[in-house]
């Protein structure tokens, strides 16, 4: 007879469970981004965010096969104006008779075109920045910390608003009006960061050791602060989506006839509510990948910074 | 031979609220193959002295303003920056810390952390597979299972003894010929303790190691150390080979350290009245005169001097005058 094993439960395991868990410990265990993914999809709201995300990016390379009429990016059918969905045109057509359904496709790609862009300016302007002010505790610290607080003290869309407006209202300076707004947050989170990493024993033992500034800010401080600065990214994507959005609402993005969300409600509000699909579909779409993001970046907090985990079931 | 003597030691930190007397004249010794227990209340200064001869307080705040720390001959405060880092720190001396999840980097396997440390700094490398042998060789010592397959795993994996046991392997692999020990088994609970200062005892034995053992725990310094030095307000008050502090506890602190051990008395548990003094206006005279229930008018106005009451048994006490009691510091 074949020797019983019982789990934690109390019940007997069958054969196939049992070899179903030494191939689980044949896995490298070890190994930080397999068990970060695993966790992620054992997080139903963190797969459906997943999704979401990775639906974005295939319609943003796909675009131009997959939408019905390529062409209607720039074209214009009078004749079709405000037709309501129908199977040929699944979110109806605009003001100018084109394919709402196409523009939101090829809209996806200006979003994604933004909000990477901005974040990753951010990223590339706050590490260094949050490094060498958080290292270092010397006038240059201070001077990159006070320069954040006055970016900080001026509310995000009203500066960006201002420096939209100031530059002239097109796609690359709305990206720029973006970044130069948000990357006191990156450079305040890699601060904090720095100071707590920089308490450790082993920080300070590479110093003792005689390990370069830098090197012991590259090999040992950073890589203490990629979770939080991962978490921190995605979340700022649905952040900057959402801004990006207002701006493009009020004008000061990407210009018509390009298809970008916020300016498509924004000639929409004009046709409500009796073009009900004209003004939905992008709000929708915006609606969609924000909570994409942000369902991401909440179970990645939960998932990578165990003391922030809320009650979330 | 003294391996390590510190001399009159006066180290004082700039606060917003005024000058910190940390060590105040401080002078001991460690002596070759010995294992010596620095005791005392928090905020003595027994960090502070363990800093200081690695050489890795912050200045400022702190400054050193007087004393030598010689290290087998040679003054450590007279040391140039990189002699320390590629002769002393971390080779000569090492460093057992109180925390050894935060001394070792959570993203590096503890292999590569222990050759880093081992390699770092060297001119030219041994071998690879010469310091892995090595490695592997002390891991075995310090009693990790199967240590070469242990290399590749994360501290994470490891429970809290055996991440002390990496760290002591660390502190002995440079093979040094001091390790201060800052209360290396603070962390851990009780039964894991004994058996990690044994071990360590065992290890430093073989070796003829000489290690500063910093702790609060009169029960550790008994069974492991061979010297004592009972510290008070950044001076010592008592330094003597453990047998005779036990059997002849000279300075009233040390009597009423030993008092307040639970385990040595009948009845209610005794402490010690009042706190330590705020080191930045120190009592003038003796530092321990404020507690002390034998003070007399002479201990208010003049610091004692070290007397050797016992062979080899130092005391800074007024009770025990001598000639040299009345040589006065301040």
């Amino acid at each position: 007879m074949k020797p019983m094993v019982l789990d934690t439960q109390g019940h007997a395991e069958s054969p196939a469970r049992q070899a179903q868990k030494t191939a689980r410990l044949a896995w490298p265990a070890t190994s930080g981004w397999w068990l970060l993914g695993q966790k992620i999809l054992r997080d139903r709201l963190a797969v459906v965010g997943l999704c979401i995300i990775l639906g974005l990016l295939c319609t943003a390379v796909l675009a131009p096969s997959i939408a019905p009429f390529p062409a209607d990016i720039a074209a214009t059918h009078p004749a079709q104006r405000l037709r309501a969905p129908s199977v040929e045109h699944p979110c109806g057509t605009d003001t100018l008779g084109r394919d709402i359904y196409s523009r939101l496709l090829f809209g996806g790609r200006l979003t994604l075109l933004i909000s990477l862009t901005v974040v990753g300016a951010c990223i590339v302007i706050g590490v260094p920045t949050g490094l060498i002010a958080g290292y270092y505790e010397n006038a240059v610290s201070q001077l990159i910390l006070r320069t954040a607080d006055i970016f900080l003290a001026v509310p995000r869309v009203i500066l960006a608003l201002a420096m939209a407006q100031a530059l002239g209202p097109s796609l690359p300076n709305l990206i720029l009006a973006l970044t130069v707004t948000y990357w006191p947050w990156f450079t305040l989170i890699v601060v904090a960061e720095t100071r707590t990493v920089k308490k450790a024993t082993f920080v300070e033992a590479a110093e003792a050791l005689g390990v370069s500034p830098w090197r012991t800010i590259l090999c040992h401080v950073l890589p203490n602060m990629l979770s939080p600065l991962i978490v921190r990214s995605t979340l700022s994507m649905g952040l900057t989506i959402m801004t990006a959005a207002v701006l493009g609402f009020l004008g000061m993005g990407a210009q018509p006839p390009a298809p970008e969300w916020g300016a498509m409600i924004a000639e929409a509000r004009l046709y409500l509510p009796d073009a009900w699909w004209y003004a939905t579909a992008p709000g929708l779409a915006i609606f969609v990948v924000v909570m994409g993001f942000n369902l991401l970046g909440d179970a990645l907090r939960d998932i990578l910074d165990p003391r922030l985990r809320r009650g979330r079931r | 031979m003294a391996v390590l003597e510190i001399n009159d030691l006066v180290v004082d930190f700039e606060t917003d609220q005024g000058i910190v007397q940390a060590i105040d004249h401080l002078t001991l010794n460690v002596r070759e193959g010995e294992i010596v227990g620095l005791v005392g209340e928090s905020g003595c200064g027994k960090t502070t002295v363990a800093r200081c001869i690695l050489g890795v307080v912050p200045q400022p705040p702190a400054h050193i303003r007087a004393g030598e720390i010689l290290f087998q001959g040679q003054d450590l405060l007279r040391v140039s920056d990189a002699d320390l880092t590629t002769r002393i720190r971390g080779k000569a001396i090492t460093f057992i810390p109180q925390d050894p999840l935060a001394a070792l980097n959570p993203l590096f396997p503890v292999g590569v952390q222990l050759r880093d440390m081992l390699t770092w700094g060297m001119r030219r490398g041994r071998r690879a597979r010469e310091i892995r042998e090595h490695i592997i060789s002390i891991l075995q010592q310090v009693q990790i299972p199967s240590p070469a397959e242990q290399l590749g795993k994360y501290p994470h994996e490891f429970s809290g003894g055996q991440r002390q046991r990496l760290v002591i392997a660390a502190a002995l692999a440079p093979a040094p010929t001091l390790i201060i020990a800052d209360e290396p088994t603070s962390a851990l609970d009780v039964t894991v303790q004994a058996q990690i200062l044994l071990l360590l005892k065992s290890l430093v034995q073989e070796r003829g190691t000489s290690v500063l053992l910093i702790t609060h725990d009169l029960g550790v310094v008994a069974k492991l150390c061979d010297r004592v030095v009972v510290m008070y307000a950044g001076q010592e008050a008592e330094m003597a080979p453990t047998a005779s502090a036990f059997t002849h506890p000279s300075h009233p602190y040390t009597w009423k350290l030993l008092e307040s051990l639970p385990e040595r008395q009948q009845g209610d548990i005794r402490g010690i009245p009042g706190v330590v003094p705020h080191l930045i206006d120190p009592p003038p005279g003796c530092r321990f005169h404020t507690r002390c229930e034998f003070a007399m008018p002479l201990c208010q106005q003049h610091q004692p001097a070290a007397l050797e009451v016992l062979p080899d048994h130092w005391v800074r006490c007024h009770l025990f005058p001598g000639e040299g009691s009345y040589a006065c510091h301040a």
